[in-house]
Order: structure tokens, then C-alpha cells, then sequence
């Protein structure tokens, strides 16, 4: 994580000894083959190697205590250098760290060309490498499988305070060190791009060597989280932007699928310059396969307040219903969404119905209409209608004639409906009763 | 809260419902079992977990289901009942840990994408309701539909109960429900009740306990209401309840006092109307037509109910609905759309 605070080269080691355990396994099949001369076993000196380039220095010695020679001077020296090695840590500043470093490196290097270590080639070696020399590091180069390991352990022994913006110089030369730009691979690509803190550079690495774009989007939130949380200005600039651009791309791709589209809109929620347009596009798209779904989309729909999406959905829902032939939940639908044309179209299939049978279909729909009769004119005539029809089966002619005769003088009957209007009148006109006043027959 | 210790797993499939195995006896307390039912996945499943002794789950069995699963209920203590968006009914056996589909009554309901949106039983029978607005009762021994209610409903049914062993009632989009006789002949309903004049869906109907006449609804805004199937046709009592619909309510089957609903906003409540009864209040029926005896339910009485009773929030909100949610003892089992089933454990009573 190039973009921390503090010391650069801890975290490095840390993460090559994660990825980079052979000397662990090695170590183990040192250590359980009981032996006498435990440093004859093949693995022994690479091992040890391992550990002091890794900077594991603990472990390195006690391999070395198990050499049968620890006791002589030159073991014993070797054992102190790498005891007091010191190692950067966060409670003493990176002055101090590098002024004790280069004292006891200076103290490496006296010893060493003393010839403390000349008997013990490998001793001598590991000796090289701890005072820093280029030639013995660069011998290494030839156990190291990729370049950043051979990158941070040459680190580890010339610039353990190395800073975030020298990273890239070093990536560079180990990277020529390994053969050149030509032999990358999109791993070594992406972790070149972070050495360098070209972060655009990592983003388009990513997305093209990755399917999803689960992990760049993720990775950019939760840097452009830490940014703002960082007190300095911007470490990144347009980061907002990229990391915005990822969640809709990777949110828009959750959207097409069957399921997991409800964890796509929490994504959309996530965008603020554009997320709620595109959620709005999407919404509209997802399959209503069910009446349970429907509703889902509705909510989120009116949660967020895209009320238009809710009227489009409720009209699909319609529509579907009505090609089922159920005009019942049709019309329900129709009035969810308030749609006035709709609901006339509805009404008119249903009076139509009524004419052809003599019988409406949804009577518990058009006598529990309450609020929503006046979502269209004609669903106002029809509700009424059916309650003059109601009135005349229950033998309530008076009040039945007054309603008859204001449907007629409201005009809300559509032309068609006119006829059975006026037949419907005929029985009134003709009865014995006055029940329509001169006014009313006039018109 | 008053809740403590709660455990949760992922399952890779959004949960629809979610009920606990009834207890065949005593000893299976602290091992209880439940099935999921999987919905909007291009596969779905039935799946039976198993709580272990140390908090983790094993899953004992897992079976494919045509279609979302849209109602479960377990018809005895090992015959599981599924209705299908596909449009069909199934039974399942738990037989050495596994689970078969004995029974499977098909196209019971055709029109409509959502098929058979919900399924109740009682002894031997199950009824099924579907988006067309059809019902069917069928026996478990038979492998037709032993009577069917073509329309019994103009729209989309929404929940099935049967209140006793001879009516059923259901509930639609439209804010009605509608009480079926099952002896008569019927095609219509005997019994029509109207939540408001505006169409409001009803999406979940609770029957209490033990007296089959008390019922509890959630509705598409939020609301719940408490019905008296034998007086009116209107609610009892209205409480305004979540923000978002109303996935499930549930009264707790040895406890009715408490009932515990989940929304589609995220959220689980528990109620306790157990602080009417000992905040004293005289318990009255609507209409002044008599007060009932202190031995009827709190939840009748229409204005303690609103201001008396305790609510409390038993998880913090979560961003994606939860579908389903059932109570079995000291155990609250739900789940939803984020792919996970929770369980909380030790809540008060």
C-alpha cells in the first residue's frame, strides 16, 4: 500500500514474506531432519539467506545456532551483527533509524574486510549482503523469482528508509535487473503502476486483466476513503471521479443480472453525481416476473423518489395483467400508477363487458372504488354506473332514476354507451310513477 | 435491546421464506431446524439447516424448486409445503436427512407471472392462492384438487390463513379479504372485509393462535391492522408501523401477546402487547357494543393498542428488504435479500 504514512519498507517486507514462504518450508525440513550436522542438509544455507534477506532475523539465527561450528568467533560474530541489526520501527524517526543503521553497516563492513568471515564462503556472503554491497546483492538476484523481491531485499540493505516517490526509480532497475519492460506480466505491470503511484495506470491494468470489476471498484472506494480522511490536500487527484466512474460501470453490470440487481442499486445509491440516472434507466429494465417483484422496484423506486419509474412499472404490470385477461388486477395496477388513460381504457373494456353479458365482471372493484374514482372520467362514469345498476336490482327506483338522470345530463357516458343509457331510461319514462320531472325529460 | 446473542450465515440465495421445523418433542430443543425457501435465482431451492450446539449451522439437506418459492409452511413435523411462481404446489418429506418431493400438484395456477403467490394448511389440507385469483384445497392423499374457487378473487391474492378447519380466508392487492366457507357450495365468498377506501395490497395475513377469529395484516404502506373476523368489516385497530410494506407478521405461536413483524425497508419489531394487559386498561370492544372480558386479547382494544404498546427494533436497519421472519420459542429466525439468514436468540418476552 504505497499511499500510507510512515515507513515504507516494513510493510514491504512483510508482504514478501507473506507471498514468498519457501524459506519457511525450508526451514522446517532442516529443523525435522535430526542430524548432527544440521548445515550438510541441502536447504540449510539458501534458507538461511532467505531469512536474513527477508530480514527475518530472528529465525535466521536460530539456524545459525544449530551449525555445528556456532561456537567459533567468526559464528559468534555473525550472530551479533545479525542481532543487532537494527530495524525500522515507528517509535524512532527515520534520522535516528538511518544514523544507527549506518553505524552498524560500517561495522558489517570493517568486519568483513577484516577477513573474520573468510573461512565460511557462505558466511562471507551473507556478510556481503549485510553491508549493503551490490555485487553480493546482485548475486542474489538469481534466487529471487520475481523482480519486487529482489527489489525489496537490495532495499533492505542500501535505503531501508526509501520514501514512496524513489519506490518507482528502484522498480526500474530491478525490473531491468529481470529482464526489461518487454517481460512483464499484468501482476508485475499492476504492481509497477503502484510503485510509480500512477494509479490510472493500475486501474486500467486491472480492469483489463480482470474480469469483474468487483476488486478496482472496491480497491478505489476504499481509497477515496482514506483521501478524504488524509489531512494533507489530495495525495490523488480525480480520484472521486475514477473511483464514481468503477461503481457505475461495475453497478450497471450487476444490474443485468436476475438476482443480483437489488445489490446493484445500492451501488447506484453510492454515486452522487451519477448514480441516480442510470439507477433510473436500470430500474426500468429489470424483469417483473412476479407481482412480489414488482412491488420491490416500486419501493425502491418511491424510496428514492423516481416516480416515474413507479407509474411505468405499475403500467407494465397492467398491461401483463390485462393480456392474462384480468381486468381486476389490471385495473388495480392502472390506478396504482394514476394513469389516467389507462384507467379509461380499462373502464371502457369493462363497460364493454357489461354490454356484451349484461353482468360487470369486478364488482367488488367498482363498488369499493373510495378516492380513486376520480382518476379518470370514465372510470367516474363507470363507478357510477354500477351503482345505479346496484340501486335498480335492489329495487331502489327513485334513487336510481336521479342517478340515471344525472349520468345522462353530465355527459360523462361515452358515445357508445349512450343507447343502453337511453334504454335503461325507458322503463322510468313509461312507469306509472313520476320520476322524472319535466326538466329532466326535456333534457 | 433486549436481545442477546445472534447468529447469522450466508446463503448465495435471496431468502423468501424462512419457518422454523415445528418440534416433534422436547428433546430437540437447542437443535432446532428450519427450512429456506430461495426466490429470483435461475435455480431456486429448498434448503434445511441445522442449529449446532456451538452457534454454527450445517446444512442437513437441499432440494431444487421449480420457480421462486412464494409460500412454505410445514404441514406436520416432517412434510414441508411450497407454492410456486411456476404455478404449482409441492411437498417435500424429510427422510434421513434428506428431502423428497412426495406430491406435486401442477398448474394449479396459470395466469399471471407470479403463479401461486402463498400456501396454508391445516390438518390434511392445503390451500393454495395464486395471482390469478384463484384458490385451490387440496388433500395431501390426492392428487387433484379436491375443490377450487375459480374467482374467488377479481386481482392477485396476496396471503391464505385458515382461521378454523372450515374457513379460509384471503387476502388481495386491493386492501380486501375475503372468508371462504369451506362447507358451503359455494363459489363466492361469505365474508367480505375492506381495509380502507383507498387500494392498498394487504401482503401478509397473521391468525392468532388460539382464537382463529383475531387476525393481524400488513399492508403496501406500512400499516398494520387488527381484525375481528366476527364483528365488521372494517380493522379493529389501525397502527402505523414501518415506512416501507410489510414483508410478515407473526405472533408468537405459545405467546400472543407478542407478535413480530419485518418490512421491506429492513426492519424487525418486535411487539409486546403484553404492557396493555398490566398497564390496566379495561379492555373494550368497538361500537360500545359491550366490553369483552379481560381474558380476550389486548390487541382488540382499539385505543390502548395505540398508545400502549411497546415496540422495540430488534436489529438496526438494514439496506435490502428482509422477506420473511418466524419465531419459534425464545428464537427469532429471519432473512431477506442480502442473501443471508439470521437468528437471534434469548429475546424477552
Amino acid at each position: 500500500d504505497p499511499k500510507s504514512e510512515g515507513y515504507l519498507l516494513p510493510q514491504l517486507l512483510h508482504w514478501i514474506s507473506l507471498h514468498f514462504k519457501d524459506c519457511e518450508d525450508g526451514a522446517r525440513s532442516v529443523l525435522s531432519q535430526s542430524s548432527d550436522s544440521p548445515e550438510d542438509h541441502v536447504l540449510y544455507w539458501d534458507t538461511l539467506l532467505d531469512f536474513v534477506l527477508q530480514g527475518r532475523m530472528d529465525q535466521a539465527r536460530n539456524l545459525l545456532k544449530l551449525h555445528t561450528d556456532f561456537n567459533t568467533d567468526m559464528f559468534a560474530s555473525m550472530d551479533q551483527l545479525l542481532r543487532k541489526m537494527p530495524l525500522p520501527s515507528n517509535t524512532v524517526s527515520c534520522g535516528d533509524f538511518l544514523i544507527k543503521w549506518k553505524n552498524w553497516q560500517m561495522e558489517v563492513v570493517s568486519r568483513v574486510q577484516a577477513g573474520e568471515f573468510a573461512v565460511y564462503p557462505q558466511l562471507n556472503n551473507i556478510a556481503e549482503i549485510l553491508a549493503g554491497s551490490e555485487e553480493a546483492l546482485d548475486g542474489m538476484a538469481n534466487k529471487c523469482k520475481t523482480w519486487y523481491q529482489w527489489m525489496v531485499y537490495r532495499l533492505l540493505y542500501t535505503n531501508p528508509c526509501v520514501a514512496t516517490y524513489d519506490l518507482g526509480v528502484y522498480a526500474q532497475q530491478a525490473i531491468d535487473r529481470f529482464g526489461g519492460l518487454d517481460t512483464l506480466t499484468s501482476l508485475d505491470s499492476v504492481l509497477l503502476g503502484l510503485t510509480e503511484l500512477d494509479l490510472p495506470q493500475v486501474v486500467k491494468e486491472l480492469c483489463m486483466t480482470l474480469d469483474g470489476l468487483w476488486f478496482p471498484a472496491h480497491l478505489l472506494d476504499i481509497l477515496c476513503h482514506a483521501n478524504s480522511l488524509n489531512p494533507n490536500k489530495n495525495v490523488i487527484p480525480n480520484i472521486a471521479g475514477l473511483r464514481e466512474y468503477l461503481l457505475l460501470e461495475y453497478a450497471t453490470s450487476l444490474m443485468s443480472h436476475n438476482s443480483l440487481w437489488q445489490a446493484g442499486v445500492i451501488y447506484f445509491d453510492q454515486c452522487p453525481v451519477q448514480g441516480r440516472q442510470r439507477l433510473e434507466a436500470l430500474l426500468e429494465r429489470v424483469a417483473l416476473t412476479s407481482n412480489y417483484k414488482a412491488n420491490k422496484v416500486i419501493h425502491i423506486a418511491k424510496e428514492r423518489g423516481l416516480h416515474s419509474v413507479v407509474a411505468s412499472t405499475c403500467k407494465v404490470m397492467g398491461m401483463k395483467a390485462l393480456a392474462g385477461n384480468d381486468t381486476g388486477s389490471a385495473m388495480t395496477w392502472a390506478l396504482r400508477s394514476g394513469d389516467a388513460k389507462f384507467t379509461t381504457f380499462l373502464a371502457d373494456r369493462l363497460l364493454a363487458e357489461y354490454t356484451q353479458s349484461g353482468r360487470f365482471s369486478s364488482t367488488d372493484l367498482l363498488d369499493n372504488l373510495g378516492a380513486s374514482i376520480i382518476v379518470s372520467e370514465r372510470l367516474t362514469f363507470l363507478g357510477k354506473y354500477r351503482e345505479f345498476s346496484r340501486m335498480r336490482e335492489e329495487g331502489d327506483n327513485t334513487g336510481a332514476a336521479d342517478l340515471l338522470h344525472s349520468l345522462l345530463w353530465s355527459r360523462l357516458a361515452p358515445k357508445y354507451f349512450w343507447i343502453t343509457l337511453l334504454i335503461d331510461a325507458v322503463p322510468y319514462l313509461t312507469s306509472d310513477e313520476v320520476l322524472f320531472t319535466s326538466d329532466q325529460t326535456y333534457q | 435491546m433486549r436481545v442477546s446473542g445472534g447468529t447469522s450465515r450466508f446463503v448465495s440465495k435471496k431468502c423468501r421464506k424462512l419457518r422454523w421445523k415445528p418440534l416433534s418433542d422436547s428433546l430437540q430443543i437447542g437443535s432446532e431446524m428450519f427450512a429456506i425457501g430461495s426466490w429470483d435465482d435461475e435455480e431456486n431451492e429448498v434448503t434445511l439447516w441445522k442449529s449446532a450446539n456451538n452457534g454454527d449451522f450445517q446444512l442437513v439437506a437441499s432440494v431444487e424448486h421449480k420457480g421462486d418459492v412464494t409460500g412454505m409452511c410445514w404441514q406436520t413435523t416432517d412434510l414441508l409445503a411450497t407454492s410456486s411462481s411456476a404455478g404449482q404446489a409441492n411437498l417435500y418429506k424429510l427422510e434421513h436427512k434428506k428431502l423428497c418431493r412426495i406430491q406435486e400438484w401442477g398448474e394449479l395456477h396459470g395466469r399471471g407471472g407470479g403463479g401461486a403467490t402463498c400456501v396454508a394448511a391445516y390438518g390434511e389440507t392445503l390451500a393454495t392462492a395464486g395471482e390469478d385469483g384463484k384458490v385451490n384445497i387440496l388433500n395431501v392423499r390426492q392428487s387433484n384438487p379436491v375443490k377450487v374457487y375459480d374467482s374467488a378473487d377479481s386481482c392477485s391474492i396476496n396471503d391464505i390463513v385458515f382461521p378454523r378447519s372450515s374457513e379460509l380466508l384471503t387476502s388481495n392487492m386491493r386492501g380486501q379479504m375475503k372468508l371462504f366457507d369451506l362447507r358451503s357450495n359455494k363459489q363466492e365468498a361469505s365474508s367480505v372485509y375492506m381495509l380502507s377506501n383507498d387500494q392498498v395490497a394487504i401482503n401478509c395475513l397473521a391468525k392468532h393462535p388460539s382464537q382463529g377469529h383475531i387476525v393481524i395484516t400488513g399492508a403496501e404502506n406500512g400499516l398494520l391492522a387488527v381484525w375481528d373476523l366476527r364483528q365488521g368489516k372494517h380493522p379493529t385497530t389501525i397502527l402505523s408501523a414501518h415506512k416501507a410494506p410489510v414483508s410478515e407478521v407473526k405472533f408468537h405461536p405459545d405467546q400472543p401477546d407478542h407478535i413480530f413483524t419485518c418490512s421491506q425497508g429492513g426492519e424487525l419489531w418486535h411487539w409486546n402487547g403484553a404492557s396493555i394487559r398490566t398497564a390496566g386498561v379495561h379492555v373494550s370492544a368497538m361500537n360500545g357494543s359491550g366490553s369483552l372480558d379481560t381474558t380476550s386479547s389486548p390487541w382488540l382494544s382499539s385505543e390502548a393498542v395505540k398508545h400502549k404498546v411497546e415496540t422495540t427494533s430488534l436489529i438496526s436497519q438494514q439496506p435490502l428488504p428482509i422477506n420473511s421472519i418466524d419465531v419459534l420459542g425464545h428464537s427469532v429466525l429471519f432473512g431477506g435479500d442480502n442473501e443471508a439468514f439470521y437468528i437471534l436468540n434469548n429475546i424477552l418476552l
